[in-house]
C-alpha cells in the first residue's frame, strides 16, 4: 500500500517535468523519425521514401563514415580526458585547501563562457599570422613547430579538440560533492589505520565513485556526440573533411536542402547515443550500486 | 437545463470575445479622407542595428506609414545580421509563418517556397499598372520568375570589381592589369616590394576571384560560372586549370592565414594597408570612408579595376509578396511599388551604393560626386564587353561550402585538385537530391 502511495507522489512529482518533455521534446522527435524516412527539402510536404535516406548516407554518403569515425574519437578522447581531469579536480578541491573555492570558480569559467566565444578566441589563437600559439612557439625559439594548426589536416582535428577537451569543470564540480558526500569516518578509519592520504583516495574513495564517474562518462559522451560550435565554427568540419562530426553533418545536409538525409544522420546520431550511454550503464552500473 | 446553461455561457464568451477583438482593432481615417480600417503588414528585414543601410530602410519604411498613414501599416520585425536573417527567414517559410513582404535570402529557399505555392505571382499586378512595369529591367524580371510568373520585383543588380591601394601599386611600380598574366606579374611586383599582394579569404572574396579565374580559363569555366541549371558536374580542363591557380593564389600572394580567414580579416588587411588588392561590391566604398574602419583618407588612395577581360555583373532576387489575404496583398504591393520605385531605387543606389535595376535610374551629378568609385565601375562595366556572373549565385550553396572548406587542404597539399572536384560533385549530388 505505501509502495503504491509512494508510486503516486513519485508520478505527481515527474508530472510537471513529464509535461514540458512531451510538448517540447516528443513533437520534434517524432518529426525526426517520420521524417528520416521522408524525401524533405523543408519547405515543400515531406514524401515517403522507406530506407532510401539511410541506404544513400551507409553506402554512398563519403562524409558520413568519416563523420562517425570522429565522433567515436571525440567520445572516446572526452571521456578519457574530461573524465580523468574532472576527477583529479574534483579530489584537489575536496582537500579544501586555503583558496579552493577560486580554484573551483576558475575551472568552472570556460564552462560559463559562450562556446561561440571561445571558439572565437581559439580562432585568433590558431592564426598562423597573428595568433598566440605560433608567437609563443616563436619566442621560446621553437620556430620549426609553428603551423597553420586549422588549414591542415594532420593538426586540425587536434587543434579542434584542444579547443573544449580540457573544461572539466562541470565535471570536476559532480566529483566534488560525490566525494565529499562519502562520510569521512571512513577515510579517518584508513587514516588511523596508516594508510596516506592517497591511498585513502585510491582504496577507499575512489571505488565509492562508480556511479559518479559512470554519470560523468555518459555526459561527456553525450555532450562529444552533440558537439557542434566548436567544429562549425573553427572549420566548419575542413580541411576536406577531417574535423566532419555526425553534428555538423547534420547541419550541412540540412543546408543542402536534404533535410530528410539530415533527419536520418539526425536519428542515427541519436541511436548511436543511446548505444554509447547503454555501454557504460552496461559496464559501470550494476543493479544492486 | 444544463445542457441550455452551458449554451448560455458559450454564447456569453464567444460575444465578450468579439467585442474585446472589435474594440482592438484600429479604425482611422485615411490620408485620402475615406475611412476605414488599417492594414498592417509584417517586413521581417535584416537592414536594421548596425548594418550600413539600416538608416535608409528606416527612412523608407517610415515614407511609405506616412504616405498611407490609417490605410497601411509595415510593421519591420527586426532580424539584426545577415546570416541570422537568412535562417530566420528560411524558418519562416518551412515552416509556412511566411511573411507579408518577403526579402529573399537565397534562391534555393526561395525557389522552394514558389514550389509550395507560398509567394504570390505578380503577373496581374504589373499589367494593371504599365508604368510600374516599364520601370523594371526585362532581365530583372526574367530572373525573379518562374514558369512565365513573376514573383519578386528587383531593386537593384550586383557589379563587382576588385579595388587596390594606389599608394602600394605606386612603390611596386604598377598599375591595374588588363591581362591575367599581367595580373600576376602585378603580384609578383608587389611581393617583391614586401607587400601582400591580395587580402584573401575562402568565403566571399575567394568565390568573386575564383569566379574571374574560372571565367575566363575558357569555354568551359565560363559555362559553369554562368551555368542556368545548377551544375553538378565540375571535372573539366578548366576547372583543374583554375584550381591550380587559385592555390597559387593562396600560395604565393595571400597571408599564410588567408585558407582559413573571414571576411573581416580580409577587409581589415586591405584597409589598413597590408594587402594591396580586395574583391568586392562597391557597398564596400562606404566602409573606406567609415573612420571606424579605415584610416582618415583612404577613400583616395583606392582605386576600382575590374578583372582582366571581364566585368561581374548579376541580377538579384527582389521583393516578393508571401501575404495571404487580398487587403494584405494590396497593402504588400503598395510597399513592393513603392520600395522599387525609380526614386527609391536611385537614392538606394546614392546611399548604400546599390547600382539600381530600374532603366529609368541614371547615374545623377550627385552621385558622381559622392560615389567617384561607382561612377568608374560604371564605366568600366558600360566598356567592357563579357559580363558573368558568381559562383554564389549559380552553384548550390553546398558546393560552394565544400569548396571553401577544401580550400585549406588544397593549397596545404593534402588534397589534391581531384580531390576538390570529388567533393564538390559529392555535395552537389547530395544538394540535387
Amino acid at each position: 500500500m505505501a509502495k503504491k502511495k509512494d508510486s503516486l507522489w513519485i508520478f505527481l512529482f515527474l508530472l510537471p517535468c513529464l509535461i514540458f518533455i512531451l510538448a517540447f521534446s516528443a513533437f520534434p522527435i517524432i518529426v525526426t523519425i517520420v521524417t528520416a524516412f521522408c524525401k524533405w527539402d523543408g519547405v515543400t510536404t515531406p514524401v515517403f521514401c522507406g530506407l532510401k535516406n539511410f541506404k544513400f548516407t551507409f553506402l554512398e554518403d563519403a562524409d558520413f563514415s568519416i563523420a562517425m569515425i570522429n565522433t567515436l574519437k571525440w567520445v572516446v578522447i572526452q571521456i578519457v580526458v574530461q573524465t580523468s581531469l574532472g576527477l583529479i579536480a574534483g579530489f584537489i578541491m575536496s582537500r579544501e585547501f586555503k583558496g579552493w573555492k577560486i580554484y573551483r570558480t576558475l575551472i568552472m569559467i570556460p564552462n560559463i563562457i559562450q562556446s561561440a566565444a571561445l571558439a572565437t578566441m581559439f580562432y585568433y589563437i590558431y592564426n598562423p599570422d597573428m595568433g598566440l600559439l605560433n608567437a609563443i612557439l616563436g619566442k621560446l625559439a621553437l620556430s620549426e613547430l609553428q603551423s597553420n594548426w586549422l588549414a591542415y589536416d594532420t593538426t586540425a582535428f587536434w587543434a579542434v579538440t584542444c579547443s573544449w577537451i580540457f573544461y572539466c569543470g562541470t565535471v570536476g564540480v559532480i566529483f566534488y560533492s560525490a566525494i565529499v558526500g562519502i562520510p569521512q569516518s571512513e577515510r579517518e578509519s584508513a587514516l588511523l589505520d596508516g594508510c596516506t592520504k592517497f591511498q585513502t583516495d585510491v582504496y577507499i574513495v575512489l571505488p565509492q565513485l562508480k556511479a559518479t564517474i559512470a554519470t560523468n562518462m555518459i555526459l561527456s559522451a553525450v555532450t562529444a556526440i552533440n558537439m557542434f560550435d566548436f567544429i562549425y565554427m573553427l572549420t566548419k568540419g575542413g580541411p576536406g573533411n577531417s574535423t566532419m562530426s555526425l553534428a555538423v553533418l547534420v547541419y550541412k545536409t540540412a543546408l543542402a536542402g536534404n533535410y530528410g538525409g539530415a533527419m536520418s544522420i539526425g536519428l542515427i546520431q541519436a541511436v548511436l547515443g543511446v548505444i554509447v550511454v547503454g555501454v557504460i550503464n552496461k559496464l559501470l552500473i550494476r543493479e544492486d550500486d | 437545463m444544463r445542457k441550455t446553461n452551458l449554451k448560455k455561457k458559450v454564447v456569453s464568451l464567444v460575444s465578450v470575445m468579439v467585442i474585446a477583438v472589435l474594440s482592438l482593432t484600429s479604425c482611422g481615417v485615411n490620408k485620402d479622407g475615406t475611412e476605414g480600417r488599417e492594414v498592417t503588414i509584417r517586413v521581417p528585414s535584416g537592414l536594421v542595428g548596425t548594418h550600413p543601410s539600416a538608416p535608409y530602410f528606416a527612412a523608407d519604411v517610415e515614407a511609405f506609414n506616412e504616405q498611407y498613414k490609417g490605410k497601411y501599416k509595415a510593421v519591420v520585425e527586426e532580424i539584426p545580421g545577415d546570416a541570422n536573417f537568412a535562417e530566420k527567414m528560411n524558418v519562416m517559410l518551412t515552416s509556412g509563418d511566411v511573411p507579408d513582404v518577403i526579402f529573399p535570402t537565397g534562391m534555393d529557399y526561395f525557389e522552394k517556397s514558389i514550389k509550395a505555392g507560398r509567394v504570390v505571382a505578380l503577373n496581374e499586378y504589373l499589367d494593371a499598372d504599365p508604368e510600374w512595369k516599364s520601370s523594371i529591367s526585362e532581365v530583372g524580371l526574367e530572373y525573379n520568375s518562374r514558369d512565365g510568373k513573376v514573383y519578386a520585383i528587383p531593386r537593384d543588380r550586383g557589379i563587382l570589381c576588385y579595388y587596390y591601394n594606389k599608394d602600394l601599386y605606386k612603390k611596386a611600380g604598377i598599375k591595374p592589369a588588363e591581362t591575367w598574366d599581367e595580373f600576376w606579374s602585378n603580384c609578383d611586383k608587389l611581393k617583391e616590394k614586401g607587400i601582400t599582394p591580395i587580402a584573401l579569404e575562402p568565403s566571399w572574396v575567394g568565390n568573386i576571384f575564383f569566379s574571374a579565374i574560372l571565367a575566363s580559363s575558357g569555354e568551359d569555366g565560363y559555362a559553369l560560372v554562368n551555368a542556368k541549371e545548377k551544375p553538378t558536374k565540375f571535372n573539366n580542363e578548366d576547372m583543374l586549370n583554375a584550381l591550380k591557380k587559385l592555390k597559387d593564389m593562396y600560395e604565393k600572394y595571400a597571408d599564410a592565414g588567408a585558407v582559413v580567414a573571414k571576411y573581416e580579416n580580409a577587409a581589415n588587411q586591405f584597409m589598413n594597408s597590408r594587402a594591396a588588392m580586395v574583391a568586392n561590391g562597391i557597398w564596400m566604398t562606404n566602409d573606406f570612408s567609415d573612420p571606424n574602419k579605415a584610416p582618415e583618407g583612404f577613400m583616395d588612395k583606392v582605386g576600382v579595376a575590374t578583372f582582366p577581360g571581364l566585368v561581374f555583373s548579376y541580377n538579384n532576387l527582389g521583393i516578393g509578396i508571401g501575404a495571404k489575404t487580398p487587403e494584405k496583398i494590396e497593402a504588400a504591393l503598395a510597399f513592393v511599388k513603392f520600395m522599387t520605385s525609380p526614386e527609391k531605387q536611385a537614392s538606394y543606389m546614392d546611399t548604400v551604393g546599390e547600382f539600381a535595376d530600374s532603366p529609368k535610374v541614371e547615374i545623377s551629378e550627385k552621385l558622381m560626386k559622392n560615389k567617384p568609385h561607382m561612377v568608374e565601375l560604371w564605366n568600366i562595366y558600360n566598356k567592357t564587353e563579357v559580363k558573368s556572373n558568381i559562383i554564389g549565385n549559380t552553384w548550390y550553396p553546398a558546393v560552394i561550402e565544400a569548396l571553401q572548406t577544401a580550400i585549406p587542404g588544397f593549397v596545404s597539399g593534402s588534397m589534391s585538385a581531384q580531390d576538390v572536384i570529388d567533393s564538390m560533385e559529392a555535395a552537389a549530388t547530395k544538394a540535387s537530391k
